[in-house]
């Protein structure tokens, strides 16, 4: 390998911050999921340094599997440019010296919170969810001991009854996010708090996709061209959010969006979550209809609202 | 014990890491053959691939079976990795099967429970011959449409024990085929066609 190009950890400690005990348990973990698609599976989770519910599920999960030749992408609602998204990013720079990207086609790892990218992941591609509650049945059922036993006996009827109460009450499943999928044909399992939107680009994804719970100590795996069935039913399809809106920025209207104040007066605009699948779009000529017209003028009072580089 | 002291990988930390992604790849894509890399030097009656998983995996945390084959190779196993050698096949994490044709029948190896299947063996077993262009034809989690594997030197009761396992998901063993570098998988999701 060519000096000038290998990566450069930082000194003192181990390539991706884990010990090697440490990553094995993981990675024995992680072989164990992809073998029982949707299962989750307990393991050591480890302190790292950055709260739970920041991302240390899938931070172990990704530094168990990140080697020197993988490009690292990390997201937060879709975003390459936000808080969580670019300490985690650093964090692996700084613990592996890997290259990073912001571009989905060129990562071959991608760690999100909570969004699914808009561009199809492809086969060889692995994508990491941080998970914050694996159990779906845990607001039905608050004893561990008999949501493992549901599990193993595939008892989800209290699922069905929850989602059809929703129907009973407000005529439609309100659940908008972290929407539970059998996987398999077998498992019932939190998809993370993904938007239902991203719920159909689970299904039979070419990617390999891994799930950690850093507080809850649990991986889960879902491996390629695997089914992912959100649950519904016959008179109630499953159906995902749509708007009426296009993107502002660059006119997309199939992506999912973030509606956004973007002045002090109270306008809004809708624009993509995933702003490396705007920002594409864009330099590929797509344009939308533009920001409100007060846009802009509070971050000339330094009071930015809205996003960089828009 | 002359075999004890043998180097393992090269590179501890990256050629573990490099095997476990080539193992994942295998896992993840049941039937599809994968290189793994090779330790430095491997215990006689090893292939490379059989050393590199086991280097891989196993700690002191993992009771490791040997077959009658494998356990010259004990010594060296406790050097690098510190795994204890497991009395009885339902104890283990890990299984070594050198011949496969003597390897004991699949339900003697632990299939984990309905509520805790991952507590199942994972079988590794070294054979003569894999091509993935002949043999079993394989459906399941993992495979567009279908993939194939041919593992040479199996019994015709490996076979139908293994076909009659399937229909205990998510009890099971998970399955490692390896050959010189070469590495295959057979997780129990894995439908096996004729």
């Amino acid at each position: 390998m060519n000096a000038m190009t290998e990566p450069v950890a930082e000194d003192g400690y181990n390539f991706a911050f884990l010990d090697e005990q440490t990553k094995r348990m993981i990675r024995r973990a992680i072989l164990k999921a992809v073998a029982i698609p949707g299962h989750q599976i307990p393991f050591g989770s480890r302190e790292m340094p950055l709260s739970y519910g920041w991302g240390t599920g899938g931070i172990q999960v990704t530094a168990a599997v990140i080697g020197r030749d993988d490009t690292l992408k990390v997201i937060d609602q879709g975003a390459d440019d936000t808080t969580n998204a670019v300490s985690i990013r650093g964090f692996f720079r700084r613990m592996t010296g890997v290259a990073t990207t912001e571009r989905t086609d060129q990562a071959t790892i991608v760690q999100t919170r909570h969004r699914i990218p808009e561009t199809r992941l492809a086969e060889g591609q692995v994508i990491v969810y941080q998970v914050p509650i694996p159990e779906p049945l845990r607001w039905l059922e608050p004893r561990e001991t008999e949501t493992c036993k549901m599990h193993g006996l595939a008892e989800y009827g209290a699922m069905h009854v929850k989602l059809y109460e929703d129907i009973v009450r407000y005529g439609r499943i309100e659940t908008a996010y972290d929407y539970p999928v059998m996987v398999n044909g077998r498992y019932l399992m939190r998809p993370s708090p993904i938007p239902k939107f991203d719920n159909p680009k689970m299904d039979r994804m070419p990617a390999l996709q891994l799930f950690g719970a850093g507080r809850e100590k649990r991986i889960y795996a879902v491996p390629p061209y695997t089914s992912v069935k959100s649950l519904d039913f016959e008179d109630h399809p499953f159906e995902v959010e749509r708007w009426e809106h296009c993107c502002a920025l660059c006119g997309s209207n199939d992506s999912f969006l973030d509606e956004i104040v973007v002045d002090d007066s109270g306008n809004r605009a809708f624009v993509c979550s995933d702003t490396d699948y705007c920002g594409e779009r864009r330099a590929q000529g797509h344009q939308g209809a533009g920001m409100p017209a007060g846009y802009g003028q509070a971050a000339a009072d330094g009071a930015a609202p809205g996003r960089k580089g828009d | 014990m002359t075999t004890t002291a043998l180097p393992g990988f090269a590179d501890a930390v990256h050629d573990a890491q490099g095997s476990f992604r080539k193992l994942l790849e295998a896992m993840a894509h049941p039937g599809r053959i994968v290189t793994v890399p090779g330790p430095r030097a491997v215990p006689q009656g090893l292939d490379p691939a059989t050393a590199s998983l086991l280097l891989t995996l196993c700690d002191g945390e993992t009771p490791v079976w040997l077959d009658a084959a494998a356990e010259a190779v004990a010594g060296w196993l406790a050097f690098h990795t510190g795994a204890p050698v497991a009395s009885a096949t339902g104890v283990a994490a890990f299984a070594v099967a050198l011949a496969p044709l003597q390897m004991p029948a699949l339900d003697g190896f632990d299939w984990g429970t309905d509520e805790v299947p991952e507590a199942s063996t994972t079988l590794i077993v070294q054979v003569k011959a894999l091509a993935d262009d002949a043999g079993w034809t394989l459906r399941g989690p993992g495979i567009a449409t279908q993939a194939r594997l041919s593992v040479a030197g199996l019994s015709q009761n490996w076979c139908t024990d293994r076909r009659a396992m399937q229909a205990a998901f998510p009890r099971g063993v998970d399955v490692v085929f390896t050959c010189g570098h070469r590495v295959a998988a057979l997780p129990r999701t894995t439908i096996m066609e004729s």
